[in-house]
């Protein structure tokens, strides 16, 4: 085949979806449209059928990409091209162009007719697309598109009726909802094999695959095509006006669920799910549906009914899961498309002619309405399975396929197919003899006029159609049913051909008999109808139950939410996170594999007794005088971890806190209970898990060892490039400056936090509070002590325990204790510079080191190192590092400082206030 | 070392999430403080375990000498965690200052007070929570 024919198809076919969407634009675009709307909409339809017969007489076949979508994620539009997938569209189509011409002669010209029309026209195309689909993600889109459609299409008649939106929406929340596990199938199937259905078939997926993707999937083909327990939104969609039934709930919408089990056949029919679900679902949706349409007394709802039925019919036939079976599916799906489309058709058509749809105010319609009631027979016929129509012809074949074989399933299958075909006849003949036999029994029925050709025209050709497809049994098997069930099966089925008289056969036999039953049962009901059902079965009450109970969950769960206080928030998210952490808890093993080490078991005993107390004793200032306590073990299991410039730091961190609280204690302890904490089941529920887990992920980090090529670059470059020998000093300094300068900006910002938090107040008191004497004098002495010590980690910390950090936090101790001891009003009077502006100005310092060696075209925070000797008698190091420390120092320090002296102030205040 | 840091790190980590699901802000804030101790212990335990410090002698090597780098990060997660409790104790006392309570309130339970409209029109300031 040439590129130019390939070209040529992939734009035909592309082509086969774009007319209706053409014609459906044209007719949203054009307001003056309305008369001709019809014609529009079945020219629309035309050229798509004529586009599938071009390709079809050429023989297309294969795969013909139009797009690369999203190629990573395997979505490409692209048609799959057989004479099966062509034969439907070409039922689509063509029964797109009857329905569209009589939708035309429905509505008049009106706007309404013209919308509907053209939202018919974009369902056409949608469901075109989804039978021409190759790709399952593009098929998946289409089949939404079509629940889309068809929710405004239902919606019709909004204006004259107020049932239709919810009929709409029952039938767009069950089509759409079902489909959502199909995309995950979807999903599935491409990532065990693949998105493009012709690959899928080329592979034999496990059984396990098969069945994982059949579960997914078949809660959308239950929906869409109305199976038991989510049959109801059909008999509500009959909401919609007559042609958008006629299209949607009979050749199209309600099979493309039938459609999908047909593609679907070759990559999961090998599950054994495939039979036990869907003939079982299948059975009871055939007798069910039939049950309810001998009910019913309009005869909109007794078609509808009957649609469910044989919807049912052919899900059984499909879920027998053999090749043969698939074939007889097939050809039902035709003939029940060709007679089911032209008995909605002919309802219009009655109720056009006579105004009213209901058997008890119809009959005695032969006299007037005479075509009507010859091209009604004819699919009447069909529909009750008599020969010579095609309904009897597919019906002998799916029950021959059935006495072909005899396991129990299949006894089960013929039980439900003769009850729900009894039913059928019954039912059917209710129909056909209520409306048109018998005298008419009402006034509108009596003065009914013969509907115009635009009533007639559809159901006279498919009437003719479903005569030719019965009586020409051997050119359809040939021509049609060969080729079509063989492209779609993929491979060549052996079958006894089609026909209409085999001889007296078992199949034969059991029409006979259902033809008889379903007649006696029709005299016997006379016109009676049947009990719809206990109501707490009822679908659509089911639905609204469901709805509601929904609502309600939904509601509640988050009134408990709202409700709560941020605690359950906050344990609801541990929770969560605590799954995440299932895997490491057999770590804890590793607990009894390793040496215990004496001194940390003591240090740990303390800790124990610590938290204990924290949480069993009584006393707000217990509390945090354990959590320093607590603190204090931690230093000095970082002492067992030699990690001498962390015990620094967390011992001045420790008093720093101590400090803090003390100075805010008046205010934080009046709201907290003195009675011991307690234990809560429900809290330690959440926190002893996570406890464990924290250990847990101690031993796991334990069993793999870090890359040993980061710390040994440290310990080597520290002493080479950055002339340092405190390791981690130098990291902080050095190696990464950028860290800490962040870290430090932290440190000022919070510290400049509590300054915005606590507004000054200045008291207008002379004296203010300071320390006592002994105080004062003890100050004095250690004062200048502290200060020495400060100065002292910060110039040796290059080399020794010590920097920045720790040098800061010195240097507030001391500050806090001098202004303790002298007053805040003398303790400014000696400082130079107020301690925020020390912050702001150390933060300045941070900034100009790593700038200027920027400017100097270095890198930034690059540092220089060097050794000094004045009169060659000393040997002093120096680096630029001590400037970054210094700004480090001066930022922590006078930010911490600045804190602690607005809370004093503040303390103050109130005590000035007289509480 | 190892099973005293990881049982040290179960019993910060209780107690402090335990803590932390507490009602009020007192403690609240030492939860969060045991939480981040049991933290840089973790951090520690992610690095190389040693027998001497990381403070080096001129010339001598560097075997056996302890992982700095997790002490680097440790040593400034200590102060930013240290920074971070100044910070809540003065918000403490602010709002024991202004008269609040101090409770980690649940939010008031009316159906009024959660209505889309009510939330919508304390966005734009239209009513006042009393």
């Amino acid at each position: 085949m040439s590129d130019a024919t390939v070209t040529l198809q992939t734009w035909l076919a592309t082509g086969i979806v774009l007319m209706p969407v053409l014609a459906g634009a044209l007719l949203f675009a054009r307001r003056e449209s309305n008369a001709v709307a019809g014609l529009v909409g079945a020219t629309g339809s035309g050229l798509s059928l004529a586009l599938i017969v071009w390709l079809l007489l050429e023989r297309a076949q294969g795969v013909r990409v139009v797009w690369e979508w999203v190629p990573e994620l395997q979505v490409v539009l692209s048609w799959r091209l057989n004479s099966g997938t062509l034969a439907i569209a070409a039922l689509v189509a063509f029964v797109g162009v009857l329905v569209m011409q009589f939708a035309g002669a429905y509505f008049g010209p009106s706007a309404k007719g013209r919308r509907a029309i053209a939202t018919l026209s974009l369902f056409e195309a949608s469901m075109l697309g989804l039978i021409l689909a190759d790709n399952l993600f593009m098929l998946f889109t289409f089949w939404e598109l079509t629940g889309l459609c068809s929710f405004f299409l239902i919606n019709t008649d909004a204006d004259k009726r107020d049932d239709t939106f919810a009929a709409a929406q029952q039938a767009l929340v069950v089509t759409v909802g079902g489909a959502l596990p199909m995309l995950l199938g979807f999903i599935y199937l491409a990532s065990v094999g693949s998105a493009s259905l012709t690959e899928l078939y080329a592979l034999d997926l496990p059984i396990r695959a098969q069945t994982i993707a059949f579960l997914l999937i078949l809660p959308a083909v239950l929906t869409k095509s109305a199976q038991i327990p989510f049959h109801f939104w059909l008999p509500g969609a009959m909401a919609a006006p007559t042609p958008i039934s006629a299209y949607l709930h009979s050749a199209t919408m309600v099979k493309a669920g039938l459609i999908l089990l047909i593609y679907l056949f070759p990559v999961c029919g090998g599950t054994p799910l495939w039979t036990l679900l869907l003939v079982p679902i299948g059975g009871v949706t055939c007798i069910w549906g039939s049950y309810r349409a001998l009910g019913q007394d309009d005869i909109k709802l007794l078609m509808a009914w009957s649609t469910v039925s044989q919807l049912g019919l052919m899900t059984l036939t499909l879920g027998l899961g053999t090749d043969l079976a698939i074939r007889a599916g097939i050809l039902y799906l035709f003939a029940h498309a060709l007679f089911k489309a032209g008995l909605f058709i002919s309802v219009g058509g009655i109720d056009h002619a006579a105004h009213t749809r209901l058997l008890s105010k119809l009959g005695g319609l032969r006299e007037n309405t005479p075509a009507l009631f010859w091209f009604a027979l004819i699919l009447s016929g069909s529909m009750a399975g008599l020969p010579p129509f095609a309904g009897f012809l597919s019906k002998e074949l799916v029950l021959e396929k059935l006495t072909l074989a005899a396991p129990l399933v299949h006894d089960v299958a013929v039980i439900a197919i003769v009850l729900g075909s009894i039913g059928t006849v019954a039912y059917t003949s209710r129909f056909f003899f209520g409306s048109f036999t018998g005298s008419p029994r009402s006034e509108e029925a009596s003065k009914a006029h013969s509907p115009g050709l635009g009533f007639l025209s559809a159901p006279a050709v498919l009437a003719a159609l479903s005569l030719v497809f019965g009586i020409g049994a051997k050119w359809i098997d040939r021509w049609f049913l060969e080729p079509v069930s063989w492209s779609l099966v993929g491979r060549p089925i052996e079958a006894p051909h089609l026909a209409l008289w085999h001889g007296i056969t078992v199949p034969l036999v059991l029409s006979a008999g259902i033809v008889t039953f379903g007649w006696f049962l029709y005299r016997r009901l006379a016109g009676r109808g049947l009990p719809p059902g206990p109501e707490a079965l009822s679908g659509p009450i089911l639905f609204e139950n469901f709805l509601s109970l929904s609502r309600a969950l939904g509601d509640r769960l988050s009134r408990a939410l709202a409700g709560a206080s941020p605690s359950v928030y906050f344990g609801l998210v541990l929770v969560f996170g605590l799954m995440w952490s299932v895997p490491l808890y057999g770590k804890l093993g590793d607990f009894f594999t390793h040496q215990w080490n004496f001194g940390g078991s003591l240090v740990l005993f303390v800790q124990l007794l610590a938290i204990a107390g924290l949480i069993l004793l009584p006393g707000r200032l217990t509390r945090v005088l354990l959590l320093s306590v607590v603190g204090f073990t931690v230093a000095l299991l970082y002492r067992l971890l030699n990690a001498p410039d962390l015990v620094l730091t967390q011992l001045l961190v420790e008093v720093l806190t101590a400090v803090f609280f003390a100075l805010a204690v008046r205010f934080i302890v009046t709201q907290e209970s003195p009675s011991p904490i307690g234990l809560s089941s429900a809290r330690l529920a959440v926190a002893v898990p996570l406890g464990l887990a924290g250990a847990a992920l101690v031993f796991a980090l334990d069993a793999e060892p870090p890359d040993p090529r980061l710390p040994d670059f440290f310990l080597e470059a520290a002493p080479t490039i950055a002339k340092g020998l405190n390791v981690v000093n130098v990291i902080l300094g050095d190696f990464r400056g950028l860290d800490t300068l962040v870290e430090t900006v932290v440190v000022i910002l919070a510290a400049l936090g509590v300054g915005g938090l606590l507004r000054r107040e200045r008291s207008g008191r002379e004296t203010e509070l300071k320390g006592s004497f002994v105080v004062r004098q003890l100050t004095r002495l250690i004062l200048p002590l502290a200060i020495m010590l400060a100065l002292a980690l910060l110039l040796k910390g290059h080399d020794a325990p010590g920097g920045g950090f720790v040098s800061g936090l010195s240097f507030a101790v001391a500050a806090i204790l001098g202004f303790a001891a002298y007053g805040t009003r003398s303790f400014r009077a000696r400082i130079p510079v107020e301690p925020d502006r020390i912050a702001i100005f150390g933060a300045l310092i941070l900034i100009a080191a790593s700038v200027i060696p920027m400017v100097m075209g270095e890198p930034m925070l690059t540092h220089r190192h060097g050794t000094l000797s004045p009169l060659g008698a000393f040997a002093i190091k120096w680096s630029t590092t001590l400037f970054f420390e210094i700004g480090v120092v001066m930022a922590i320090a006078g930010g911490l400082t600045a804190a602690a002296m607005r809370l004093w102030e503040m303390t103050n205040t109130r005590r000035d206030g007289g509480i | 070392m190892v099973p005293v840091l990881a049982a040290s790190v179960f019993l910060l980590l209780t107690a402090g999430v335990y803590l932390v699901l507490q009602k009020t802000l007192l403690r609240v804030v030492i939860g969060l403080a045991l939480v981040s101790h049991a933290v840089h212990l973790i951090l520690l335990a992610s690095g190389r375990q040693g027998v001497v410090a990381p403070v080096l002698l001129p010339g001598g090597g560097i075997e056996g000498v302890a992982d700095p780098l997790p002490q680097a990060f440790v040593l400034t997660a200590i102060v930013i965690a240290m920074a971070m409790t100044i910070y809540l104790f003065a918000a403490m006392a602010a709002l024991a200052k202004s008269g609040e309570r101090m409770e980690v309130e649940p939010v008031p339970d009316s159906d009024e007070a959660h209505a889309p409209e009510a939330v919508q029109a304390e966005l734009e300031g239209r009513v006042t929570r009393p």
